[in-house]
């Protein structure tokens, strides 16, 4: 095909799997975000108001063991949930946007990488940049508490443990598809992030006025939903007239349409009809 | 006998009411092919349908030898580089090649070793570790394509590569282009809408007009063919009436009309051909001192409209 012979050389090295490709794009979100002196700021800064003084407190004072009531009061914490949303803000705003408004979503889409991976690609990115803060410092906390704790049973905190591997990913993934899905729907990232924001922040608000005459109006604020789903994570029962059929229902919403709609998005933007 | 890097038959791909191909029919054979068009004429869509991220909506489509749509591992033999920008800024460019690089699949010292092959190919080493939002035209061009066959593709698809650039740029990534196919074994479906842009890579063309291949052989043959129409040409200078009375009596001479300062000569000949070359005769013969002379035919939507008047 053309070739010539004595100046053709043919690049001959290995290739990684189709099906691995997507990593790619999630060890360049990683970094990119990582880069970011403000999302470090943040992190830390969250990371201090929300878990070194327990760490400090819990590794320090007298306990048995690990137990879920100890994880909850470090969890079911509103500051914490506000950080989140603010680190789910800046990190998910511009996954998508910057790459409709570059028009470098061919790059991906070209490139022998289907739709699905590169959303698989972005949000697993997301997610890496995001349990910096939800997953690894709840962990040390269960871990920093089970090692100092007095009693024997270590089979108990190491059971606890493993509930804050669930409610620390649950934390985690929560945000996540709603924020890309706002990325998909703007060209600019600033407009995402106060979106993202805004959206989570409406929601909280409008669930807490109804709040008193139903209490299934709690499961409108995203805070709430995470706060009764880490109930449901370490064995504690769910408050009296809370339907756990709503609950299971909002989970669904909030984490699984949005990824289709946002599919739905890219494949409009980057294939066409 | 080689077979077709691409080969389309009937292929038809609408958008709602909007015809992006209509029973569109190529055969492109190894080496340069210039895939000429006016805008909207439907060759962003075929490079689209070439590379597997839209679906034809009738007929059938063979990329070396394979249906492009879901075959990502053929997607994989192909390299594009689109008509816009799409470089993110904030990298630089031996960091978008590393990135590109990954989602083929590449990685490690050969990857790193290719990197410094392509740079070196698009003349780009010295510049390779600088941000892209501080690049030229001419570089970001240059990166795009660099992009677009660092992972060694068989088949290159460069749409529009020239559009924007000085004329500079132009020679140069020209001349990239040729070094692509000969030294580097790449076959290249190369768009624009300039068809004399094209003619400078490649005699091989295919014109698309309003989604359909109108014409598609060697450039010489299409012009043949355009030269059996009445061509206009614009001469400007010094001693044009004398000029204008020496072509009313050649036969190729279809009507003339001298301007009222009688320096602008607008003529309309029969056989181009003749006429150019009859003209430098003609000239010493009247003593005129010619400035400019243009041919306005010369444009692409004139060869279109030659074309689809048959």
């Amino acid at each position: 095909m053309g070739l010539d012979p004595i100046r053709y050389k043919p690049w001959n090295g290995q290739r990684t799997e189709h099906a691995r490709r997507f990593w790619v794009i999630s060890d360049n979100v990683l970094k990119q975000k990582l880069r970011s002196k403000w999302l470090i700021g943040l992190i830390i800064l969250g990371m201090v108001l929300v878990f070194v003084f327990p760490i400090i407190l819990l590794s320090m004072a007298p306990h048995d063991s690990l137990t879920a009531e100890m994880m909850l009061e470090v969890l079911q914490n509103d500051v914490l949930i506000i950080f989140v949303i603010i680190i789910v803000s800046i990190v998910c705003a511009d996954l998508i946007s910057e790459d409709l408004r570059g028009n470098s979503l061919v790059l991906y889409l070209y490139r022998a990488l289907r739709p699905e991976r590169y959303l698989l690609g972005k949000t697993l990115g997301a997610l890496l940049v995001i349990a910096i803060f939800t997953l690894i410092p709840s962990l040390v906390l269960a871990v920093a508490a089970t090692a100092t704790q007095s009693g024997p049973d270590y089979a108990a905190s190491a059971e606890v443990i493993g509930r804050t591997l669930v409610a620390g990913l649950l934390t985690t993934v929560f945000f996540v598809p709603i924020g890309i899905m706002i990325s998909s729907f703007t060209t600019k990232r600033t407009y995402a992030a106060v979106g993202i924001f805004m959206f989570f922040f409406t929601l909280t608000i409008v669930s807490g006025i109804f709040a008193d005459t139903n209490i299934n109006w709690n499961l409108l604020g995203p805070g709430n939903v995470l706060y009764y789903t880490y109930d449901v994570i370490y064995g504690i029962d769910l408050p009296e007239g809370l339907s756990s059929i709503g609950l299971a229902l909002i989970l669904v919403i909030i984490m699984v349409p949005p990824s289709f709609i946002t599919y739905y998005r890219i494949v409009r933007k980057g294939v066409g009809k | 006998m080689t077979l077709p890097i691409v080969q389309a038959k009937d292929l038809s791909k609408w958008y709602g009411e909007v015809i992006g191909l209509n029973n569109f029919k190529i055969e492109v054979g190894a080496g340069i092919t210039g895939m000429v068009g006016p805008n909207g004429s439907g060759k962003s869509t075929f490079f689209k349908l070439v590379t597997g991220t839209i679906h034809s909506n009738s007929g059938s489509l063979l990329v070396l030898g394979e249906k492009p749509w879901k075959n990502p591992s053929q997607l994989g033999r192909i390299g594009f580089c689109p008509d816009y920008d799409f470089l993110p800024a904030d990298l630089s460019g031996r960091d978008y090649l590393r990135f590109a690089g990954g989602l083929h699949g590449m990685k490690g010292p050969s990857l790193q070793g290719r990197i410094d092959e392509v740079l070196q190919i698009v003349d780009m080493k010295g510049a390779a570790d600088r941000k892209m939002g501080g690049y030229s035209k001419g570089m970001r061009q240059r990166m795009k394509i660099a992009g677009s066959f660092l992972s060694d593709p068989d088949l290159l698809l460069l749409d529009e590569p020239l559009t924007g650039t000085d004329p500079v740029v132009r020679r140069d990534i020209i001349d990239l282009i040729k070094t692509l196919n000969k030294d580097h074994g790449h076959d290249i479906i190369v768009s624009s809408h300039v068809l004399h842009e094209i003619e400078r890579m490649t005699h091989q063309v295919a014109l698309i007009y309003k989604g359909r291949a109108v014409a598609s052989g060697d450039i010489d043959e299409i012009r043949h063919l355009m030269s059996d129409h009445p061509h206009n040409i614009v001469l400007e200078g010094e001693g044009m009436l004398k000029l204008a009375q020496s072509l009313l009596e050649k036969d190729f001479t279809v009507s003339l009309e001298l301007s009222h300062d009688r320096r602008v000569l607008n003529i309309k000949v029969s056989r181009p051909d003749d006429f150019f070359d009859t003209i430098p005769t003609l000239m010493q013969e009247c003593g005129c001192a010619l400035e400019r002379m243009e041919s306005l035919d010369d444009d692409l939507e004139s060869v279109f409209k030659y074309l689809v008047r048959w």
